[in-house]
């Protein structure tokens, strides 16, 4: 675990941690989440890559002001201990759900479609007991996990292959036939993708070259964006309008136009090796549960403990009997709308920032 | 670790307080003056000491020597002859040149050094000792390395004599910054541990690190050197070996020219190599003799292996258990032909024929060669037939362990041959319970276990955990030997080029 501020994050570390913290499991529904704009689903990608990159620079900043605190300890410096606190326990619900929801869809696709026999119960026992191994090992732990995962997934994209070689590359021409509605409700729905990379200011006190932060950063948010352009170009071309608005999880049918000699379904394959992918992400958002913990708890000092009650907590809402409307608020509403809210935070932080700075300024 | 403090407490109170008192279990050596008496109270009830009377120059003295550790013909030649041809007014230090003076107050130095081989000179009336070094004993003469063989390259290997194996090293590098510094250790034993590196190469503070490490170890005495190994790594619970080991000088001798640091003990023939990275237990000696292209595809093969061999069997299991949809149906139809007589599951299936080739290789190698290469016969061919047409098993899964088995020994580090073998009941286990998720789950489990070791505290998965991209070039991929310009990263050498880059 981390044993004090130890700068250990090379900008490998960052750039894939930052990777990692984008997409996750949601991208084997990318483009159902996009469906809404139909064939012009590349372009809001592209946006979000743009807008990831506008938004990540005032993170960046904030963090800069703060070299050694994450946004936990910020809060509480900037809004006041009580207020801060406050803030840190939202935020610590999210990232609680986050963990809930990344894990909830991987173990419920991984029953759907390879174990149908299964409960989802010891599924999500051994992906947490995983989890929990390596948010046990540090920061530096889940970023070396994070490129290695991305190498051990990253090959499936030659499956990709199979949805080229049917495509009808026409599909890809932009059609502005959408209204503003559906662009907007393909933002809204598509932002679960992006909004991960606000996970930079948690980890940002353990990074070595602060100064080059945002470079490295924005490289992973565009590894990131690169890939999702890959899917959702197959999508469009391989795929017709109706499915792409009704096909829940359209990876899994890209898996199905693989036509391999020696194996079939290749789609079990799939879903079991991005286990790796899930559970970079999942981690280190459960790491950043544990440390909204330790904020709250034991004034910001590392206690491992945290991370058991953590996994518990996470275990309880994947496993327990929470009703299915309620399920649907969580992973559905709140965690986008706590996602808005994380990403503008820094934008008024800053803001108070900088009053304080002229306050303090005129004082002396 | 949690487990080590649970397991102290226990032992500690197991061990009774009263055995404690009568036996220390570590005596603290008081050191006391050199008498006959106190000599002879040390070296009580060991038979093979010699103690004669001898005249030098009209004076009485005492030849004290151990038998099992020197021979007549060494005292004759080092000692008497020496003191025999001598005139009456040159005293016997200056008779015997290479003699030291005993200091008289130094009990354990002196039984230290007797024990070593030592001769000692008494001379009785004057309360003067000498020291003479006679020690002579058989060793294993240097031979090819058995384990490690090559087609190329050097055929030496170390042996037993801590001396030997430091001289051939020293044959190969004849330069004054290979630093050899020697300790004493084992409370009982008092072995040699010798620490080699190339002070102009290697990193200080992996040196220090080596040496406060083996200065930290307190233990009885070490039979063999991989016991040290153990001791020395950084997180011994975990079932990889986190240090290289060779009996081979070429590795040795490369390995101290990367920057690492080497440690041998004597009585053992193998040599840590510290620190190692996951990557070179897969590497061979050889692929520098070869060309650039074979070495390449060499370790491909043995990377390659080492993840077929742990994903093969539990595969078999996992498809044919959880997810039969994935075979075509050509293939699908062999598989449960070769498979309508067997009565276990596929996990019990695999289980079984995978514990029969394990216990035939144990008992193959426990055996002369002659009776060893038979049971693999037998076993190979005999009951792996027999198991097929009495339906225990069906014959592809034959085949999938045999090949699993054979890709398990491409490592060329013994010790990581035996963890990948280890390793992969954990991938039989996961896959029988969870199918191809319990597989990928495990493996992720196993990688993050391989991230989190250290060697020497730098990442074990070097270059996977980027230290130097050029690394790169000496990983999976051997390239030209004119593109290996740089040492390991691991090794964080004081210096980084092997040769200067403006060479045309």
């Amino acid at each position: 675990m981390d044993k004090g501020k130890i700068k250990k994050l090379n900008k490998y570390h960052v750039i894939f941690l930052v990777d990692k913290s984008i997409a996750g499991i949601a991208l084997f529904s990318l483009p159902y989440f996009l469906r809404h704009v139909g064939v012009n689903m590349w372009m809001v990608l592209l946006m979000f890559g743009i807008l990831a990159t506008l938004l990540l620079y005032p993170m960046v900043q904030l963090c800069k002001k703060y070299p050694n605190h994450s946004l936990f300890v910020m809060n509480e410096k900037l809004l006041g201990k009580y207020i801060g606190k406050l803030l840190n326990f939202f935020i610590l619900i999210y990232v609680t759900l986050q963990v809930a929801n990344e894990s909830k869809f991987y173990v419920r696709l991984v029953q759907a479609i390879t174990l149908p026999d299964f409960t989802i119960t010891p599924i999500t026992l051994a992906l947490f007991f995983v989890m929990t191994m390596i948010v046990n090992g540090g920061i530096k732990s889940i970023a070396r996990f994070c490129i290695l995962a991305w190498f051990l997934t990253m090959w499936l994209g030659y499956y990709s292959y199979w949805a080229f070689s049917d495509a009808n590359f026409l599909h890809l021409v932009p059609r502005f036939d959408k209204s503003l509605q559906d662009w907007g409700l393909a933002f809204f729905e598509g932002s679960q993708l992006m909004l991960g990379f606000a996970l930079i200011m948690f980890f940002f006190p353990y990074i070595q070259n602060q100064k080059k932060s945002f470079k490295h950063a924005t490289i992973g948010i565009w590894i990131g964006i690169v890939l999702m352009l890959l899917i959702s170009v197959a999508s469009i071309v391989y795929f017709s309008e109706w499915q792409i608005e009704n096909l829940l999880y359209p990876l899994l049918n890209l898996f199905q136009a693989v036509e391999l000699s020696n194996v079939e379904r290749i789609e079990t394959f799939g879903i079991s090796i991005y286990v790796l992918s899930t559970l970079a992400k999942a981690s280190l958002l459960l790491w950043v549960a544990k440390k909204g913990v330790d904020a709250l708890f034991s004034k910001h000092k590392n206690k491992t403990r945290h991370l058991y009650l953590m996994t518990g907590i996470c275990l309880f809402i994947v496993l327990g009997p929470i009703p299915i409307r309620y399920q649907k608020i969580m992973y559905e509403e709140w965690i986008i709308y706590g996602g808005y809210c994380l990403i503008s935070l820094p934008i008024l932080l800053l803001f108070i920032h900088k009053i304080r700075n002229r306050k303090e300024a005129s004082t002396q | 670790m949690n487990v080590w403090k649970w397991y102290k407490n226990i032992v500690k109170k197991t061990v009774s307080p009263e055995k404690q008192k009568s036996k220390p279990q570590y005596e603290i050596k008081e050191n006391e003056p050199v008498t006959l008496e106190s000599l002879k109270s040390k070296f009580q009830n060991i038979d093979d000491l010699i103690i004669k009377e001898i005249n030098v120059n009209d004076e009485k003295a005492l030849l004290i020597y151990l038998s099992s550790l020197t021979n007549a013909s060494m005292i004759q030649e080092l000692v008497l002859t020496p003191l025999n041809s001598t005139s009456d007014n040159i005293q016997p230090e200056n008779a015997i040149k290479h003699s030291a003076t005993v200091n008289m107050g130094d009990l354990n130095t002196l039984v230290y050094n007797i024990m070593s081989g030592y001769t000692i000179l008494y001379f009785l009336n004057r309360e003067f000792i000498l020291e003479i070094d006679t020690y002579k004993v058989e060793n294993r003469s240097v031979e090819s390395a058995e384990n490690e063989t090559t087609v190329m390259g050097p055929q030496d290997s170390f042996n037993e004599s801590l001396t030997t194996s430091i001289s051939l090293i020293k044959q190969r590098i004849r330069s004054f910054n290979l630093k050899t510094k020697i300790m004493q250790m084992g409370t009982e034993t008092n072995d040699d541990v010798a620490i080699l590196y190339m002070d102009n190469i290697a990193n200080n503070e992996n040196v220090q690190r080596v040496i406060r490490r083996v200065q930290n170890i307190e233990y009885q005495g070490f039979v063999s050197l991989p016991i040290l190994k153990q001791m020395l790594e950084d997180k011994p619970f975990s079932p990889f070996p986190q240090f290289g080991i060779t009996v081979r000088t070429d590795y040795a001798t490369e390995a101290l020219l990367d920057g690492r640091i080497i440690v041998m003990i004597n009585g053992s023939p193998e040599a840590a190599i510290l620190p190692a990275t996951f990557f070179e237990m897969f590497t061979s000696t050889e692929d520098y003799y070869n060309r650039w292209s074979t070495a390449t595809l060499l370790r491909a093969i043995r990377l390659g292996g080492f993840l077929i061999s742990i994903l093969l069997t539990s595969t078999y299991i996992s498809v044919l258990t959880y997810h039969p949809e994935m075979l075509p149906p050509t293939l699908l139809t062999m598989l449960s032909e070769s498979r309508t007589q067997v009565p276990f599951p596929p996990l019990l299936e695999v289980l079984i024929i995978e514990l029969v080739i394990e216990i035939l290789r144990e008992a193959g190698s426990r055996m002369p060669t002659k009776i060893g290469q038979t049971i693999g016969i037998v076993g190979g061919i005999v009951i792996g037939q027999a198991a097929v047409e009495a339906g225990l098993t069906s014959n592809v899964l034959i085949v999938l362990v045999a090949t699993s088995a054979l890709l398990s020994f491409l490592p060329p580090n013994f010790l990581m041959s035996n963890a990948v073998r280890l390793v992969r009941y954990g991938f039989i286990i996961a896959g029988g319970t969870l199918g191809m998720f319990g597989q990928f789950v495990f493996l992720a489990w196993l990688m993050n276990h391989l991230l989190n070791l250290t060697s020497l505290g730098s990442p074990y998965m070097t270059p996977f955990v980027p230290r130097k991209w050029t690394d790169l070039f000496n990983s999976v991929l051997r390239a030209p030997i004119n593109f290996m310009v740089t040492r390991a990263g691991i090794s964080r050498a004081k210096k980084q080029l092997t040769r200067p880059l403006d060479e045309e």
